[in-house]
């Protein structure tokens, strides 16, 4: 099978288009192959934007065979239960989110057998979490495509889960690329600054020129120091993938929200304009 | 109807709840535990020492140097991982750097501390004894050496729990571990190695990454950040989660940071969330909310825009919690009639400014909240 049919496949799978069977051969390669993982974790992100769905991801480190294990696990699991599932109609938990949502999203077919492990909704979710962080990392293909579509924002739903996240095994190198966004003329303004060499293209932003690390240090001074150290921990061992997010506020974000549990008081007030 | 039904029905049970959590807490377990908590930021805070945290988290670990000095009126610090990031934060008296190789930056920020040298600092009191339970204080080995475990609960889902190992001669936490509301260990930190010393030389506390090439952003000095704010604060919180109260306001810049940042701590005594409210800039007035945990540790942010404005939640807390602040903060002086300014008691009901959201916990914080 060739790269575009093996996209393809996944295309459909994703959009419900895909035979059970072929879903179920197709969901264990996912299992197996990342840059497979990958691709579909573009789609589904891209698919959940479109749909307005809120995209749940929790950034857990060093999950990457946690995320296998739980497909395989899923896989073995629905190979028992695909037939009473069937049977049934539908996964009830799929029908929660249905109703949560407040219309019924399109979940693929095969995924629907899935929905007892645990992950509420489906294997959809993983994708999307996958993806986010791919996309978080700027590795992956979807940053312009998400950044053309305009996520509606949704009150959490069912649909939010925890999902454990992979992270990079290693940090960032130092010559690694890093996010795009930060313009060069909103850094450093003040008397007091200086800037060798001129600041580039690149760099970590939020809005304002604002670094996650600068809030880090912040809030790392009002923190009890047990707690304070943990912060700085995170702030100088963990490569901060998450500033990508933020670094283009020009861009509409995907709603990545998590990893809650549903909270009503948090979606009623998303929807505040 | 049926969501007002269900709403106050849920005010009423929460109402019960919080009256049954605010009965007297106090017994052997929670004065020891406090004293405990105490006597170990302090000794966090006061003794000089070089040691190795290892930090765990899903199974990932990495190690990190710490150094930790006060000399006269100056605290000094040094964390440096072991992995090879060569990200490095150094503070030196008022002065914090962030060196970032990997990103090409250095961060220089220039804090005047408020509090002093040892501001006071989020601790067990009466207020937190009520949102988190002590479920044991008793004595263990840990590390080799004798120790006492602090095992702390939380009440409900807005915070999470502890477990901390305090050496019993020492006071140095032994190890820590941060639980998620259903008992998960969401992380572990751990001194794998420590030494307490009289001194630690100034070259110690010099950057073991060559700086010359970094992008070096320095803060404005901030002539407000160092008073406290006179007025009342500029932004605040219409409803907080339960025990959550405004404890610091300030304004301050930031390195690299177009204009001044407002910072709002908002504490339930054991945990702290920042939130960090940006100018106004250009960028699209109603992006979508991100949250995020970074790198799997226990520090939670949210950001969204609040009028324009962006606003940055951080925290040792629950995504939840993260969130429910950040839709909650909007300009104390607002330009919405709506929003009433009462940043005294941010866990008064804002009946009028708060939308009410069916099933919601939030109604229940002013009542959750101990005085």
């Amino acid at each position: 099978m060739t790269e575009d049919e093996r996209a393809s496949q996944l295309s459909a799978m994703f959009d419900g288009e895909l035979p059970p069977a072929e879903c179920e051969l197709l969901a264990r390669r996912l299992s197996r192959d990342e840059a497979l993982r990958r691709q579909w974790g573009s789609y589904a992100l891209i698919g959940a934007a479109v749909r307005g769905e809120p995209i749940v991801a929790r950034g857990r480190a060093g999950a990457q065979t946690d995320v296998a294990a739980r497909v395989r696990q899923a896989l073995a699991k629905s190979t028992d239960e695909a037939a009473d599932a069937a049977a049934t109609g539908a996964g009830s938990e799929a029908d929660a989110v249905a109703t949560a949502g407040g219309r019924r999203p399109r979940m693929p077919r095969w995924a629907v057998p899935l929905s007892g492990f645990g992950l509420a909704a489906s294997v959809a979710v993983l994708g999307v979490a996958a993806a986010a962080l791919f996309w978080l990392r700027g590795d992956a293909p979807t940053g312009a495509a998400v950044a053309n579509v305009v996520p509606s924002v949704r009150p959490a739903s069912a649909a939010e889960v925890v999902v454990p996240m992979p992270l990079p095994a290693a940090p960032a190198s130092p010559a690694a690329p890093v996010a795009q966004g930060a313009s060069p003329g909103t850094i450093g303004q003040s008397d007091d600054s200086y800037t060798v060499p001129p600041p580039a293209q690149g760099g970590i932003a939020l809005a304002g020129g604002a670094t996650l690390a600068n809030f880090l240090v912040a809030h790392s001074e009002v923190s009890m120091p047990m707690l304070r150290r943990n912060a700085l921990s995170t702030l100088v061992a963990v490569p901060i993938e998450a500033e990508a997010a933020v670094a283009a506020p020009q861009a509409p974000l995907p709603v990545w929200s998590g990893p809650a549990t549903t909270d009503p008081a948090a979606g009623s007030a998303v929807e505040r304009p | 109807m049926q969501r007002l039904l269900r709403t106050t029905v849920l005010v009423c049970v929460l109402s019960v709840a919080s009256a049954a959590l605010q009965a007297a807490p106090d017994d052997a377990g929670l004065r020891e535990a406090r004293a405990l908590l105490q006597r170990m930021n302090t000794a966090l805070a006061q003794r000089n020492y070089i040691g190795t945290l290892r930090h765990q988290r899903d199974g990932r670990s990495e190690s990190l140097r710490i150094l930790h000095r006060v000399k006269g009126n100056e605290v000094a610090e040094r964390l440096v991982p072991l992995d090879g990031s060569r990200r490095e934060f150094i503070r030196r008296g008022p002065e914090l750097i962030t060196l970032l190789p990997d990103q090409g930056v250095a961060l220089v920020e220039r804090r005047p501390r408020a509090g002093g040298l040892f501001p006071t600092l989020p601790q067990l009191d009466d207020r937190s004894a009520q949102l988190y339970t002590v479920a044991a204080v008793r004595s263990v080995r840990q590390q080799g050496r004798e120790a006492r475990l602090v095992v702390l609960e939380p009440r409900d889902g807005y915070r999470y729990g502890y477990r901390i190992w305090v050496d019993a001669r020492t006071a140095m936490p032994l190890k820590t571990e941060l639980r998620d509301e259903r008992g998960a260990v969401l992380e572990e930190v751990a001194f794998t190695e420590l030494r307490l010393l009289a001194d630690i030389p100034d070259s110690d506390f010099q950057p073991a990454v060559p700086t010359a090439g970094l992008r070096w952003y320095r803060s404005a000095p901030v002539p407000v950040a160092a008073a406290p704010r006179a007025a009342a604060p500029a932004w605040t919180a219409g409803r907080l989660p339960p025990g959550f109260r405004l404890t610091q306001s300030t304004r301050q810049n930031l390195p690299g940071v177009d204009g001044p940042v407002e910072h709002l701590v908002f504490s339930d005594g054991i945990a702290s969330v920042s939130v960090f409210i940006g100018a106004r800039d250009g960028a699209v007035p109603k992006a979508a909310p991100v949250a995020a945990q970074t790198g799997g540790a226990a520090t939670t942010f949210f950001v969204t825009r609040v009028e324009g404005r962006p606003v940055t939640v951080l925290g040792e807390v629950p995504m939840r919690t993260a969130r429910f602040i950040a839709l909650q903060v909007r300009p104390a002086t607002p330009s919405s009639p709506a929003s009433p300014a009462a940043p005294a008691t941010p866990a008064a009901p804002a009946t009028a400014a708060a939308p009410a959201a069916p099933g919601a916990p939030a109604p229940a914080a002013a009542s959750a909240t101990p005085r």
